[in-house]
C-alpha cells in the first residue's frame, strides 16, 4: 500500500496499535438514522437497520458481513417447470426473472422435506396486459400434499406471496399466454444469489477526525468548516475548531487538502469500530437477519471447536 | 455438462470428504498444516486472527485479550476458487504443539461470539423499546 501522506486515511486507530481491549468491552449499538436517510421512503426505511460494533476484531466483522449475505437461509423459487409460453420473453430469461422474485416466507415455517409450489396462470384478452408478481400465487401440488396433508391449512396462516406485488415480469399480447409452476425451497447465498437475504450488507470504519485546536481557529477554522461537505465540523465560542460529528465523515480529505490547512485536522480510523448498514430485500425483518447471522456465526464457531478438539495429537 | 453439481460447493460429501485435516509437518519445526473443507474466507480468517490472540485473566472478573507470543505464524490460504477449502499453517515457539494453539483459538473465538451474541441481544431489546416508544 502507498501513502499519500501522513494524514493518509488508512491510518489505523485501536486495537491493534494500542493495547487489545478487555474481551468483556464488545459492544453493539443501534445508531439513528443519518440524515440522507429522510430521502427514503417510510417503508423502505423498515427495512434498514443501522448498528455499530466495537472492541471486536475485523475478522468477526468481515464474518458477519459475510453470512448476511450468504450463509442465512430464505425461500426462492428453485426450479420451474414450464407448461406453456407464447409470450415474447424467451423460457430462459423469464424463468430468471421469476426466480428473482422475493418471497415473504419465513424459511424457518418451511418443514423438512418440504417445497412450496407457486403458480402463474395468465392468459391474455382483449388489451395488451402485464404479468406482475402478484400474478404469482401459492398452490400446494400433489406432491406435497401427499407428504403434507394439512399443507394447505398450515400456511394459510403465514400468506405466503411476493414481498412486493409489481415487479414485472413479462408483458403479453392478445392471444398470448404463460403458464409456469415454480418449486420454491429453502437455500442460501453460498449457493445462488436469489436466496440471500439482504440486499446490501456493509460496514465501515469509524473515522476518526483530531483537530489541532492551537492551530485551526479563527479564519482558518472558518474555511475548513466550509470545505467540509459533510458538515462534521462546528465553530466553539473561542472560535476554535471542533469535530462535532465525525460519523459522518466520508474521508474526502477536502479539510487537509489545502496547503494553508496543513497541520489543523488529522484524520484516523478506528479499527475496531464498524458501522453496520443492512439492507433487507424484504423476506425477512433486517434484524432477524442480522440476529440469524450472529447465531449461524455461533454455529460455525461451536462446531469448529468441537472438529478441532476432536483431533488427536500426531507427532 | 461436466459442471459441478451446485450443492457441491457448499455441502461436504461424506463418503469421500473429512471436514477436517491435520498433518504436522516435518521439515519445520513446530508447525502443522490444517484443511477446512467446505468452508471460505469467512472461517479462515477469523481463526487465522484468533490464532494470534491469546486470552489472559487480569482479575476474576476481567478478562483480556493479548497478542499470543507462543504463535510464531498462522496463516490461511483459498488455493483455488473452484475448491472450497482452505488451508491454514500455523508455527508455534514450541511451549505448546500447534494442535493445542488451534484449539486455544477455537475456545477464544467461541467466548467472544457468545458475547457479541449476547450484546446483540441486549441493544436489540433497547432499540425496540425505543422505537415503540416513539
Ligand atoms: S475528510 Fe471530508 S468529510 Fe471528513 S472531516 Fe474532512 S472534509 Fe469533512
Amino acid at each position: 500500500m502507498f501513502r499519500v501522506d501522513d494524514d493518509a486515511p488508512h491510518r489505523l486507530f485501536g486495537r491493534h496499535e494500542q493495547e487489545f481491549k478487555g474481551l468483556d468491552e464488545v459492544r453493539v449499538d443501534f445508531v439513528p438514522p443519518f440524515d440522507e436517510d429522510e430521502l427514503v421512503a417510510e417503508e423502505e426505511k423498515k427495512l434498514r437497520v443501522r448498528f455499530e460494533l466495537r472492541n471486536t476484531d475485523p475478522a468477526i466483522a468481515n464474518a458477519l458481513r459475510r453470512i448476511m449475505i450468504a450463509e442465512v437461509e430464505t425461500v426462492a423459487v428453485d426450479q420451474i417447470g414450464m407448461m406453456q409460453n407464447t409470450s415474447i420473453i424467451p423460457d430462459e430469461v423469464l424463468v430468471h426473472r421469476v426466480a428473482m422474485v422475493p418471497l415473504a416466507v419465513d424459511p424457518r415455517h418451511v418443514r423438512k422435506g418440504e417445497a412450496l409450489f407457486f403458480e402463474l396462470t395468465i392468459t391474455c384478452k382483449g388489451k395488451p396486459q402485464n404479468v406482475y408478481s402478484r400474478d404469482l400465487l401459492f398452490q400446494p401440488d400433489e406432491s406435497q400434499t401427499a407428504a403434507f396433508p394439512d399443507q394447505k391449512e398450515y400456511w394459510s396462516k403465514f400468506n405466503p406471496r411476493p414481498v412486493h406485488s409489481d415487479i414485472l415480469l413479462a408483458k403479453l399480447l392478445p392471444g398470448q399466454q404463460i403458464h409456469l409452476r415454480a418449486v420454491c425451497t429453502v437455500g442460501k447465498g453460498q449457493d445462488h444469489a436469489k436466496w440471500s437475504p439482504v440486499a446490501t450488507a456493509t460496514y465501515r470504519i469509524m473515522p476518526k477526525v483530531d483537530v489541532n485546536t492551537a492551530r485551526a481557529n479563527g479564519e482558518l477554522a472558518q474555511a475548513i468548516k466550509q470545505a467540509c461537505p459533510r458538515d462534521v465540523f462546528d465553530i466553539e465560542d473561542s472560535g476554535a475548531l471542533v469535530a462535532t460529528d465525525p460519523r459522518r465523515c466520508t474521508m474526502c480529505r477536502e479539510c487537509v487538502r489545502l496547503d494553508e490547512f496543513k497541520g489543523c485536522v488529522e484524520l484516523y480510523r478506528v479499527s475496531d469500530h464498524f458501522i453496520f448498514s443492512v439492507e433487507s430485500v424484504g423476506s425477512l425483518p433486517p434484524l432477524e437477519i442480522v440476529r440469524r447471522a450472529i447465531l449461524v456465526l455461533k454455529a460455525k464457531a461451536v462446531a469448529w471447536k468441537r472438529h478441532l478438539h476432536s483431533l488427536q495429537a500426531t507427532s | 455438462m461436466n459442471a459441478p453439481d451446485r450443492e457441491e460447493s457448499v455441502l461436504l460429501d461424506e463418503t469421500t470428504e473429512v471436514k477436517v485435516g491435520y498433518k504436522v509437518d516435518s521439515k519445520i519445526v513446530n508447525s502443522a498444516d490444517f484443511i477446512f473443507v467446505k468452508e471460505d474466507h469467512t472461517l479462515g480468517n477469523m481463526m487465522r486472527m484468533y490464532m494470534r490472540i491469546a486470552l489472559a485473566k487480569t482479575s476474576k472478573s476481567h478478562r483480556k485479550l493479548l497478542e499470543d507470543a507462543t504463535v510464531r505464524f498462522a496463516g490461511y490460504r483459498h488455493p483455488h476458487p473452484l475448491e472450497t477449502l482452505i488451508e491454514m499453517k500455523v508455527r508455534t515457539d514450541g511451549s505448546v504443539t500447534a494442535l493445542d494453539a488451534i484449539q486455544n483459538a477455537t475456545t477464544n473465538l467461541n467466548k467472544e461470539i457468545r458475547l457479541l451474541e449476547e450484546r446483540f441481544r441486549d441493544a436489540r431489546d433497547q432499540y425496540n423499546e425505543s422505537v415503540g416508544m416513539m
